[in-house]
């Protein structure tokens, strides 16, 4: 321990107040990183117990027979819509040669 | 080459199981590292001849200031990775590290005025870090704002992703220049710190700090992550049961 | 026989690319005319700033000289983002945004166009109207050369820079304000290296290196803009 009292320790030859002030915004980033998570986390179990109650009372009244889909693993290949655009012009081609071949 | 283990990072499902074991002993570390670092920079290490005891904020300062820019890198890391692989844990990683990043540039930045003021006797010096940590904030707000005013997800994703590469050429760029105007405007001339003339009993503390805060950033990263999967995963099968 | 087609499409001589190019300058241009407040607004603005300087910090003449090439080049920079928020805005509304996308072209080709078209209605028009402002904000008169040489290698980067900020958002209502958080930190080395150019004038020292590292800039704004213009087209727009 460098300081001989809690005094000292507090006031810091008179730097303790900037010194102190820097730890507690410290503080207040590490807390904030840390509730921040935690506050979502309950919000987003909240919407998903909602949603998950809703759909079970709709299956009870027969309106949505089995609407509950499996898992779907979209990081196995690429998003649909960006490989529809990849395909675009060649679709457009293949458009155009059929129209060739009919009036062959 | 056995490529499984890729495709097996990048399934949310299986991160989310596998960080579930990581987390306690992420948490656990990362606090217990950061409280010995500064209680050993606060009361066991001796003051600086020059700074007197405000030198102290160094054991703040330089991990906040190091993790802001560093967490940036990553993020053009995952922006890549989004963009290349389309790979949907990367975005996540994109997205949830931006807050993070951004509130350790403001702590980086007032810790840095409030030690400038025992120590320049101002509080804002256009010091050429200063400006640039200020800039990289900017550059922060602007991926946070981007990710918020677009509605789609995809989009969204691939929005900041172009952001954060776009961002990361620009960083070394506006750093040279901000050096280059601070110097010719003969800016302050005292560095806050000095690194090789750092004694070790000083040393050590910093780098128990600077171990602790990234061990903390990944902490709290796994801890947005798993959120961010189990909201974007809520129609799987495996996330209701999670959650009934 | 369908790759064939493609790669033909593909392999043909940029020629094509190039008076597709000329095509979309001019269509561009022809808008501006017909509907000339989009170039005239801006610099409307960029006068106004220009104005507003005197009037709140002091009308004295050390003052405003020392000041003058900041104001100018800030008032310059604003203005550019004001009237990059329609420049694929409007395009986006009348679909011709969606035309470019699918056009066989290679799109930062097209996107380069666009934005040499924008360059020519805002960049370039105020760096004409620069003098006017240097003069009201007495400007010593060896510094005028130096501030219209930084004005016409500056802006070209200010529309590329500011050009993906205005593809990103272009989807975004009122996205305004948010291209102007996104572009501004990418405006900052430019700003630094145009006013220490024309202060660097202003005390008779050498400014070859400022405008020789404003070159560099547009060099690379032109090689690497429309690229990540193009792609954050195509991201937004899929």
């Amino acid at each position: 321990m460098y300081f001989d009292s809690w005094s000292g320790f507090l006031v810091m030859e008179g730097h303790g107040l900037y010194v102190w002030s820097a730890y507690t915004m410290a503080l207040a980033v590490i807390a904030y990183n840390l509730i921040a998570p935690f506050m979502a986390r309950r919000r987003i179990l909240a919407q998903i117990t909602a949603q998950v109650r809703r759909q079970e009372r709709l299956v009870q009244r027969n309106v949505i027979v089995n609407e509950v889909r499996g898992d779907n693993n979209e990081n196995r290949s690429a998003n649909p819509e960006n490989t529809q655009l990849k395909h675009r012009p060649r679709r457009q081609e293949e458009g155009s040669e059929s129209v060739e071949r009919s009036a062959q | 080459m056995n490529w499984t283990f890729f495709h097996k990072l990048g399934s949310p499902k299986w991160f989310y199981d596998i960080s579930g074991k990581w987390l306690p002993w992420l948490q656990v570390s990362s606090l217990v590292l950061i409280l010995v670092a500064l209680v050993w920079g606060l009361a066991f290490t001796p003051p600086d001849y020059l700074q007197g005891n405000s030198y102290r904020i160094i054991f703040i300062h330089v991990p906040a200031s190091f993790l802001a820019q560093s967490i940036y890198m990553m993020m053009a890391t995952a922006a890549a990775v989004t963009l290349i692989w389309r790979i949907k844990l990367a975005d996540m990683a994109l997205k949830v590290m931006a807050p993070v990043g951004a509130s350790f540039c403001i702590l980086s930045l007032v810790t840095g005025a409030i030690w400038g003021q025992p120590t320049w006797g101002t509080w804002w010096v256009w010091d050429a870090r200063l400006t640039s940590m200020l800039i990289l904030l900017f550059l922060y707000i602007g991926i946070i704002a981007l990710r918020g005013a677009i509605h789609t997800t995809e989009a969204a994703a691939k929005a900041c992703a172009i952001l954060s590469l776009v961002g990361v050429v620009n960083i070394p760029i506006i750093k040279f220049s901000v050096d280059w105007w601070n110097t010719l405007h003969q800016g302050a001339t005292l560095k806050l710190t000095e690194k090789p003339s750092m004694a070790p009993e000083m040393l050590w503390p910093l780098l128990l700090a600077i171990l602790g805060f990234y061990l903390f950033f990944t902490m709290v990263m796994v801890l947005r992550l798993r959120i961010e999967i189990i909201s974007r995963e809520r129609k799987t099968r495996w996330v209701k049961e999670l959650v009934s | 026989m369908v790759r064939g087609g493609k790669m033909s499409r593909v392999d043909q001589p940029s020629m094509r690319g190039f008076s597709a190019c000329l095509a979309l300058i001019r269509r561009d241009l022809t808008l501006t005319f017909r509907s000339p407040g989009q170039a005239i607004n801006p610099m409307a603005f960029f006068l106004m700033v220009a104005t507003l300087f005197p009037l709140g910090i002091a009308p004295d003449r050390e003052v405003l000289s020392e000041l003058a090439a900041g104001v100018i080049w800030i008032g310059a920079l604003l203005a550019v983002l004001l009237s990059l928020d329609s420049l694929f805005k409007s395009d986006q509304d009348d679909g011709a945004l969606d035309q470019l996308l699918m056009s066989p072209h290679p799109l930062p080709l097209l996107v380069l166009a666009k934005v040499f078209s924008h360059w020519l209605t805002s960049g370039f028009c105020l760096t004409l109207m620069a003098p006017l402002l240097a003069i009201m904000l007495h400007l010593p008169s060896e510094a005028f050369s130096p501030l219209m040489m930084t004005l016409l290698l500056g802006t070209p980067v200010l529309s590329l820079a500011g050009s993906i900020g205005a593809a990103l958002t272009v989807k975004v209502q009122r996205g305004g304000v948010l291209l102007t958080l996104l572009s501004l930190p990418l405006y900052i080395p430019v700003l630094i290296f145009a006013t220490g150019a024309v202060n660097a004038a202003m005390q008779n020292m050498p400014y070859t290196g400022h405008i020789l590292w404003l070159s560099v800039f547009l060099i690379l704004g032109v090689c690497l803009a429309p690229l990540a213009i193009a792609g954050a087209l195509r991201v937004i727009n899929e």
